[in-house]
């Protein structure tokens, strides 16, 4: 073996391979300001906000992963639900088998996973709508068999199954979720961040823009499609059976092809192939329901709120994602970058 | 042998609301090039604004049923102007969230407007009573509304093929550059094909909603076409009836034989099938990818 000495070039204007921690620098500052917003809920507010909190740090989780599906690779996928539903009914399933949470969660994950290789399989013929169709029939699929498993439960019936609670019966139930819940996000986010950034990255971009292309620079598009899909739909599965031992119950009813639209809706609001666009999303879609509801309140009086209050909040959702389809395509993100363009354009201008 | 003919006669009907609801989506793909999921809501807002005007003014059909087309086509035309046409240019999939999304809003504000928990509709001069066809009994309005929605869908494919519209529909769809070179207005054609569309939607509505009550869950009804249009080739309007009709007698036949329950799942099972095995359809043309 030759030692083959490679010159180095001379230090060229802004290196071409940026260490790690430049390349997934928004992932890492998303990461920290998450770390501080829980260290602030977490100590000044009560137990319902912490809860609410914490339903906004699971929505991260799918978030980021229709992210990477959706923003990076381009792969559109209406079956988010479907996961979801997958892991919460394999996590209900492990625990009548008696195995402990971090098994009931990695389970209900996995079981995502290989239903998510499986609709890979469509992906790699279908691009586009019908990817988008196939994964809506997965969807009424895999609802049904979870339904079916939960109506011919004995004594489960409609209301669903009860999950034990995680922490027992403390006080301190909501401030210990929340840590575990920004343990599991700051893995989302690294994990989406490791794969945005760098030689994958690339691949999945080029086969969201150019698939023949991609396919004639030796990128193996099928095999990054399958790893895609597994990789989110295992954190769809996760989400899942995470949120049924929150919320400590899990009915077949809570899975809608409207819950399915929301995490697509939330990249769409947030910007694409950004973490940040994705825990705006999930930010805003979390609130939009209580917001409309205290202004449902506010306007038509608290009878209305509680009566048709959801309807409105659906109405409100419907209304601010297609807004942002028509008037601001790259979302909340490419909002905020542009604006910051134009003050430093004026900054300058005026020097 | 009384099961078959009951899976039948029972799926017909259907079978030709769907051929109806498909049509309407045919053309606006094939024209537009958006798959419009928010479909059943323009079919959901003919059958709620007829059978609203009929429980106000019992008696006036002819001017609610106008009314109902004339609301379900300006909402249709009205979406495609100001939000769908802008769409085109962005990646693909952003027509079909925008149209998921206008569907669920939609649904929701109907269901705010409309708030009585169901309707009816009585078309006049529809025979009641039974009719024993091979031993089998069917309400004569099922058969009656499943002919109406048959011959609608037919005249309607033949005034495309032979009508000086249909050539100018189909040539903008298939090049509008070209065809707005040959003196058609390209966009007044999309315009009215929306417009036709949702017309199309209202008329299966009626008919639908005719034969059984009106509520809400009734625009989930366009989801359950979209297996039919893509068994009859996307882009292709006899495709549309023979999909419609065989998803329909389809469902009956699951209806039937396995239960209610299992309508929906077998129908996306198909449709999932479909999409790997056949995904061209039986009509439609065969996606070819030039690099």
């Amino acid at each position: 073996m030759t030692t083959s000495v490679v010159e180095k070039p001379a230090a060229t204007t802004g290196s071409p391979v940026r260490p790690w921690y430049l390349r997934m620098r928004s992932g890492l500052f998303l990461a920290v300001t998450l770390l501080a917003v829980t260290a602030f809920v977490t100590t000044t507010q009560f137990d319902y906000n912490i809860f609410l909190y914490n339903t906004f740090l699971l929505t991260c989780i799918g978030a980021l992963a229709m992210n990477l599906l959706m923003g990076t690779s381009g792969l559109v996928s209406a079956g988010s639900a479907g996961f979801l539903a997958a892991g919460a009914f394999t996590a209900v399933w492990f625990d009548r088998m008696d195995l402990p949470f971090v098994a009931c969660v990695l389970g209900g994950g996995l079981m995502a996973a290989v239903l998510g290789l499986i609709v890979a399989l469509p992906a790699i013929r279908l691009r586009g709508l019908a990817l988008g169709l196939g994964t809506i029939s997965v969807h009424f699929v895999v609802v049904f068999v979870v339904d079916q498993y939960q109506q011919r439960t004995p004594g489960v019936g409609v209301i669903g199954f009860n999950l034990p609670p995680l922490f027992g019966t403390t006080v301190q139930v909501q401030h210990e979720w929340a840590w575990l819940l920004l343990g599991v996000v700051v893995l989302a986010i690294a994990l989406v961040s490791l794969l945005g950034a760098g030689r994958t990255g690339r691949a999945l971009r080029l086969i969201r823009d150019q698939e023949q292309i991609a396919s004639t620079q030796a990128i193996p598009v099928t095999g990054y499609k399958m790893m895609i899909f597994a990789i989110t739909s295992f954190m769809f599965g996760a989400q899942g059976a995470l949120t049924g031992f929150l919320v400590g119950q899990v009915s077949s009813e809570q899975f809608t092809l409207m819950l399915a639209m929301q995490y697509l809706a939330m990249v769409m609001v947030g910007g694409l192939d950004s973490v940040w666009g994705a825990a705006l999303g999930a930010a805003i879609f979390t609130a939009l329901p209580f917001a409309m509801q205290h202004l449902v309140a506010a306007v038509l009086g608290a009878q209305q709120a509680s009566l048709n209050g959801a309807k409105y909040g659906v109405i409100a959702y419907a209304v601010l994602v297609i807004a942002f389809i028509v008037g601001a395509p790259g979302g909340l993100v490419s909002l905020v970058r542009e604006g910051a363009r134009r003050v430093q354009a004026r900054r300058s201008a005026k020097r | 042998m009384n099961n078959v003919l009951l899976a039948i006669f029972g799926g017909l009907p259907l079978g030709a609301t769907y051929s109806l609801i498909a049509l309407g989506m045919v053309l606006i793909y094939r024209t537009t090039g958006t798959f419009n999921l928010a479909h059943g809501q323009f079919m959901l807002l003919g059958a709620f604004v007829l059978a609203n005007w009929q429980l106000r003014r019992p008696g006036s059909f002819v001017l609610g049923l106008a009314l109902a087309l004339i609301a379900a086509g300006v909402l249709s035309a009205l979406l495609y102007v100001l939000i769908l046409s802008r769409t085109v240019g962005q990646p693909h999939w952003v027509a079909f969230v925008a149209t998921l999304v206008l569907g669920v809003g939609l649904d929701a504000a109907m269901s705010l407007i409309f708030d009585q928990p169901s309707y009816n509709i009585s078309i006049p001069a529809m025979p009641d009573g039974v009719v024993d066809l091979f031993g089998v009994k069917i309400g004569w309005s099922s058969l009656v509304v499943g002919a109406i929605g048959i011959l609608l869908s037919v005249l309607f494919i033949l005034i495309l093929r032979f009508s000086r519209l249909g050539v100018q529909v189909r040539a903008a769809g298939q090049d509008p550059v070209l065809a707005s070179q040959g003196g058609i207005q390209v966009r007044r054609v999309y315009v009215g094909a929306w417009v036709i569309g949702g017309v199309l939607a209202a008329i299966a509505g009626v008919l639908y909603g005719s034969s059984t009550i009106v509520d809400g869950s009734m625009s989930g009804m366009a989801l359950v076409a979209v297996p039919a249009m893509v068994l009859g080739g996307l882009d292709s309007f006899e495709g549309a009836i023979v999909g419609g009709l065989a998803i329909g007698v389809v469902q009956g036949f699951i209806t039937v034989y396995l239960g209610g329950e299992y309508v929906n799942v077998v129908t996306y099972s198909i449709l999932l099938v479909l999409l790997l095995a056949l995904p061209q359809g039986l009509f439609g043309t065969q996606e070819v990818l030039k690099v």
